[in-house]
C-alpha cells in the first residue's frame, strides 16, 4: 500500500477512535436519581457516619425528583442551609469540625448530544464549629465559556462561602478534574475522613457499589472522553487545553 | 351529629367543671365517671361507647365510694389498650388533663405511660373561653382521626388517611414509613400515637407554622394570618387525620411551591433576602428573622429553635438529646443563644445531645463569642 493510503487508513482509525466514545454518559430516569440519593444517605447514617439529620436535608431534592418521574431532563440541589452532615471529628489541633455537603445545582439532559451535563456546583465544607477558625471549602463545578479555566474543574473556596477569609486570594487553581455530584463526594468523604468503616462497612456492600457506578457512569465519561481524545491523538494539546473553556468542544458531537 | 366524650376524675367538682368546659358544638362530654377499682371503671367507660376518653392523672387522690381506686391513669389506659387490641372497633383516643407539674413528671419520654396516651392537656389551658375552644378542635379531630383509621383499617395503607393521592404519597413518604406502618398490625391507636409523634408534634413530612415562619426566615408577627391563608387558599394544608385540630402543613407541597416562586430552595438563601421576596410575594409587610445569636438577618434560617421556636441557623445550633427519633424526622435543635442561658431548655426539658456537650461548655463558657 502506497504511503499515502496508509497515512489515510491511519487518520481514518484516528478519527473513528476520536468519534466513538467509549463510555458513554448514563443519566439515571429523576425518580431512580432519587432512589439512590435516599439509598447512599441511608446507607451511610446506618454505618454511623452520616448524621440522621441528613435524610431530612434530602428530602426536597428527592420529592422534586420523584416527580419527574422517568424523565432524564433534571436537576436538583442541597441546600448549604441544610446540608448532608457527616459526624464530628477533630482536627490534630484537637478542634472539631464536621464535614458538610451541599449542591448548589445538578442539571442533566440526556437528550443533548455531547454534554448532558448542564450545570454542576456540588459542594464539600469542613465546617469548624470555633468561628475564629475558618472552614475549607470546595466544590465541583462547570464553567462557561466566558470564565478562564477547565470547564470542568476542582476549585477551592468560591462564591457564597460564611468564611470567606481565605476565598479572594484561593479562587485559583481550578483544577481540571472529572466531576463528582453527590454520591461521589460522600463517597470520597467517607474514604477520607472514616476510612476503617468504609472499608470495612460501606464500600464492598454490593448495594453502595451499585450507587457509586450509576454515579461514576454519569460523571465520568465526558472526562474520559476527552482523556481519550487527547493522549491518542499524537501531538494533539494538552489535556489541559482540550479541557479549557475558550477551546472545550463538546466530545460526542 | 353528637360525638360522645367521656371524662374520669376522682374529684367531683373538677369532674363537672372540666366536662363541661370540655363540651363544646358537636363535642359533648355527657359521661362522666368516678374512678372505682380498676375492672369496674373500664367496664363503665366500655358501655358508654366514648368517642374520647379524658382521664385526670391522679385517679387516686381522693377516695371515692368503694376506696378502691388506687389507681393512676396510666394503669387504667394500659387496661384499655390492651382490650383494644383484640377488638379494634372499640378503640378510641384517650387524653391525659392534669396540672402542669404531674403532667410534666409522668409525660416525660422515658417514662412508661408515655405511649398509652394521644395527647395531654394542661387544666389550666382548657379554663379560659379561647384555651376550651382550641382543646375542643383538638380532641374532635383525635375522634374523628380514630374513626378514620378505623374506618379504614382494612386498606392497610397510609393513604386514605393522608388526604393525599397514591401519586403524591409516593413523591412525599420518606423511606421506612409504610415498612413500618405494616408492623402496626392494624391496631387504631398504634397507628394514631406513631402518626401524632412523628409527624403532627415534630417537623419532618409536615410543618407546623412555627417551621413556615423558620423556612421563611421571617420575624413571627401578625402579618402571617396573610401568609398562611396564602398557603392554605394554594393547597399546601395537611387535611388528613388530625389536621382539623393541628394544623399542619405538607413539606413537599410547601417547597415545590416555594422554590417555584423563589427561584431556588429557601434555605439556600439568606433570611433577608427571603423575607424581602415573601413580603413581594404575600403582600404583607414581612420583617426578616434576626439570629438569636449574633442578631444577623443574612443567615441561613433553617428550622425552629426546639427551646424558643425562633428561626435558626445550623451552624449556631446544637443538636437535642433526641432518642429513638426515626430518619425521617428532623433531629430537634436549639441555638447557641438558648444553650447559653440554659433556662429554655430546662423549662422544655431538653438538654443538649452529649456529642455536643463541650460546644456547650464553651458557649457557657463565653469561649465562643456571638458572631
Amino acid at each position: 500500500m502506497k504511503e499515502r493510503e496508509k497515512q489515510v487508513v491511519r487518520d481514518a482509525k484516528q478519527d473513528e477512535r476520536k468519534a466513538a466514545p467509549l463510555i458513554e454518559t448514563s443519566v439515571p430516569e429523576a425518580a431512580d436519581m432519587a432512589k439512590y440519593l435516599e439509598q447512599s444517605v441511608s446507607k451511610l447514617v446506618d454505618a454511623g457516619i452520616v448524621e440522621g439529620d441528613s435524610v431530612m436535608a434530602i428530602s426536597q431534592p428527592i420529592s422534586h425528583l420523584r416527580k419527574l418521574k422517568r424523565a432524564t431532563c433534571w436537576s436538583y440541589s442541597i441546600s448549604a442551609g441544610t446540608p448532608v452532615q457527616f459526624a464530628r471529628l477533630k482536627d490534630r489541633r484537637n478542634k472539631e469540625f464536621q464535614p458538610q455537603v451541599s449542591v448548589e445545582a445538578i442539571s442533566v439532559d440526556a437528550d443533548i448530544n455531547g454534554c448532558a451535563l448542564i450545570n454542576w456546583n456540588v459542594v464539600l465544607k469542613l465546617h469548624y464549629f470555633d468561628t475564629s477558625i475558618p472552614s475549607p471549602r470546595w466544590h465541583f463545578d462547570l464553567g462557561n465559556q466566558e470564565q478562564e479555566g477547565p470547564r470542568m474543574h476542582l476549585q477551592y473556596g468560591g462564591h457564597g462561602n460564611d468564611d470567606r477569609m481565605l476565598d479572594e486570594t484561593l479562587k485559583v487553581p481550578r483544577w481540571n478534574t472529572m466531576l463528582m455530584d453527590t454520591i461521589l463526594v460522600l463517597e470520597c468523604v467517607a474514604a477520607n475522613f472514616y476510612h476503617d468503616i468504609w472499608s470495612n462497612q460501606v464500600r464492598s456492600d454490593t448495594g453502595w457499589k451499585r450507587l457509586v457506578k450509576s454515579s461514576e457512569r454519569l460523571c465520568y465519561p465526558l472526562f474520559v472522553s476527552k482523556l481519550y481524545e487527547h493522549l491518542n491523538a499524537g501531538d494533539s494539546d494538552s489535556v489541559l487545553h482540550g479541557c479549557w473553556n475558550d477551546t472545550w468542544k463538546d466530545p460526542f458531537n | 351529629m353528637t360525638i360522645l366524650g367521656c371524662y374520669v376524675d376522682d374529684n367531683v367538682d373538677e369532674l363537672k367543671m372540666y366536662s363541661a368546659l370540655m363540651s363544646r358544638g358537636e363535642l359533648e362530654f355527657t359521661e362522666t365517671i368516678r374512678p372505682e377499682n380498676l375492672g369496674a371503671t373500664k367496664r363503665r367507660i366500655r358501655e358508654t361507647h366514648p368517642a374520647i376518653l379524658a382521664l385526670d392523672y391522679r385517679l387516686d387522690e381522693l377516695a371515692t365510694e368503694s376506696g378502691e381506686n388506687d389507681y393512676k391513669a396510666g394503669a387504667l389506659a394500659q387496661a384499655l389498650r390492651e382490650e383494644a387490641v383484640d377488638d379494634i372497633g372499640s378503640d378510641f383516643p384517650i387524653v391525659l388533663i392534669s396540672t402542669e407539674e404531674k403532667i410534666h413528671k409522668f409525660f416525660s419520654p422515658d417514662k412508661t405511660a408515655h405511649d398509652l396516651f394521644d395527647y395531654k392537656f394542661l387544666k389550666s389551658e382548657v379554663v379560659t373561653d379561647r384555651g376550651s375552644e382550641i382543646a375542643v378542635q383538638k380532641l374532635l379531630s383525635l375522634a374523628e382521626g380514630y374513626k378514620r383509621i378505623i374506618d379504614n383499617i382494612e386498606t392497610k395503607s397510609l393513604v386514605p388517611l393522608l388526604a393525599l393521592s397514591e401519586e403524591d404519597w409516593e413523591t412525599a413518604k420518606p423511606s421506612g414509613v409504610d415498612y413500618q406502618f405494616q408492623d402496626f398490625n392494624n391496631v387504631p391507636h398504634v397507628i394514631a400515637r406513631f402518626w401524632i409523634r412523628n409527624f403532627v408534634e415534630r417537623c419532618g413530612v409536615l410543618f407546623a407554622e412555627k417551621d413556615i415562619i423558620a423556612r421563611l426566615g421571617i420575624a413571627k408577627s401578625a402579618e402571617f394570618e396573610a401568609v398562611r391563608q396564602s398557603l392554605i387558599e394554594s393547597g399546601l394544608r395537611y387535611d388528613g387525620i388530625f389536621g382539623s385540630g393541628f394544623e399542619r402543613f405538607w413539606r413537599f407541597r410547601f417547597d415545590e411551591w416555594t422554590t417555584e416562586r423563589f427561584g431556588r430552595p429557601l434555605t439556600s438563601m439568606r433570611g433577608d433576602e427571603r423575607a424581602e421576596k415573601a413580603s413581594k410575594l404575600f403582600g404583607v409587610a414581612l420583617e426578616p428573622a434576626a439570629s438569636r445569636w449574633n442578631g444577623r438577618t443574612s443567615e441561613l434560617f433553617a428550622f425552629a429553635c426546639s427551646a424558643c421556636d425562633h428561626p435558626t441557623e445550623l451552624r449556631n445550633s446544637l443538636a437535642i438529646h433526641d432518642p429513638g427519633r426515626p430518619s425521617f424526622c428532623e433531629r430537634r435543635r436549639v441555638c447557641f443563644d438558648c444553650v447559653s442561658k440554659d433556662e429554655p431548655l430546662i423549662k422544655r426539658n431538653l438538654r443538649v445531645d452529649e456529642i455536643d456537650e463541650s460546644i456547650a461548655k464553651e458557649i457557657r463558657d463565653g469561649a465562643i463569642e456571638r458572631g
